[in-house]
């Protein structure tokens, strides 16, 4: 799913839509490669997108109405701008919401202490 | 550092040649390589070693073909993954599975863009003609029909509509993909009535035809992609 330096595949497994959507509440609207390039500053390069991956994603949320699109065109280029619906909004919030607790119960299993485990 | 024209039009036509021809993908994946590209050349690499890294980024054919499959999985409807597990199904009974050609399983178009059973007259077929505007000998990759402005278009077969927009040369048009293999395509229209992502069914209005793009008379261009190769749209309907 995703090329990574620091992570297992399967650890991010379902993690990528997550990403996209908390990505664009903090940003208006933003293209396929500046995701990537986004993703790769935000963490030192410990998690890097793939396209293959990427893509297939973004489609698939702007066909279950989460995303909209809009295309400039630059001389022979045309690029596509992602941006959130509504809709799309308010699952950002729930995903996050989601995975911050999912985040907060790991600690409480991974941070037992040895008198405790 | 910008691409020029010529290095965008070398990209584009190389990355169809590798197989990339789901026109939901080919424009953002053709931005995607241009931006990776510039940011090499900008560190002092080469193009054909910048161009090189980008596709190796994306897996060069295996990865084209594998994104292309994956986002087309992601979009089909269920409906259409079950009418193929139903026709596999029905298939195996009859023992005929195994001398088969894939394509049975796939949805291609199958009538004619003004509806099933719909009149048309067709002005204009696929192949070696005289040019209407450029007035030179030319390859036509498509059909022409005759149509008043306003007509209903319908959708050839079940599928997603992966573009529609206007675009110098076909004007207004709609692109629908109906599996891994066919794409329909359907131009000069005076307006869409779909967007980009939505599924459509076959024989639902797509659009009405016009006079937009390169066009001297109301009609409409259709056209049929096998595997991102225009083919006589003849041949199916």
């Amino acid at each position: 799913m995703y090329i990574c330096l620091m992570y297992s595949k399967e650890l991010l497994k379902g993690t990528l839509q997550t990403i996209i959507l908390k990505l664009l509440t903090e940003q208006d609207k933003m293209y396929g490669y500046e995701i990537t390039k986004r993703v790769k500053e935000l963490t030192g390069d410990k998690i890097l997108l793939t396209e293959g991956a990427l893509y297939p994603t973004l489609h698939k949320l702007e066909a279950e109405g989460m995303l909209t699109t809009e295309k400039v065109y630059i001389g022979k280029r045309v690029r596509k701008y992602y941006s959130l619906t509504p809709k799309g909004g308010e699952t950002s919030r729930v995903k996050v919401k989601e995975f911050k607790e999912f985040v907060e119960t790991m600690k409480l299993l991974l941070d037992l202490k040895p008198n405790l485990g | 550092m910008n691409l020029t024209d010529t290095q965008i039009l070398f990209i584009e036509e190389d990355l169809h040649s590798r197989g990339l021809t789901y026109h939901a993908l080919q424009e953002e994946v053709l931005d995607h390589i241009c931006c990776m590209v510039e940011i090499e050349l900008e560190n002092g690499t080469t193009f054909n070693i910048a161009y090189q890294n980008a596709l190796d980024a994306f897996g060069n054919e295996q990865g084209f073909k594998n994104i292309q499959e994956l986002t087309y999985t992601l979009l089909s409807t269920k409906s259409t993954i079950m009418k193929k597990v139903l026709l596999l199904i029905s298939m195996l009974i009859l023992g005929v599975v195994g001398n088969t050609p894939a394509a049975q399983l796939l949805d291609p178009p199958s009538i004619s863009p003004f509806g099933e059973n719909a009149t048309y007259h067709i002005t204009s077929s696929f192949g070696m003609r005289m040019h209407p505007v450029e007035r030179i000998k030319k390859q036509h990759f498509g059909t022409d029909f005759k149509a008043p402005i306003g007509t209903p278009i319908v959708a050839t077969s079940d599928g997603v509509v992966t573009y529609a927009d206007f675009k110098k040369g076909y004007g207004n048009h709609v692109i629908i993909q109906h599996d891994e293999e066919y794409a329909t395509l359907y131009a000069q229209l005076k307006e869409w009535k779909v967007k980009p992502g939505e599924k459509v069914k076959k024989g639902q209005v797509i659009g009405l035809s016009g006079n937009s793009g390169a066009s001297t008379a109301p009609h409409l261009h259709y056209e049929v992609h096998k595997n991102g190769k225009r083919v006589n749209p003849e041949q199916y309907f």
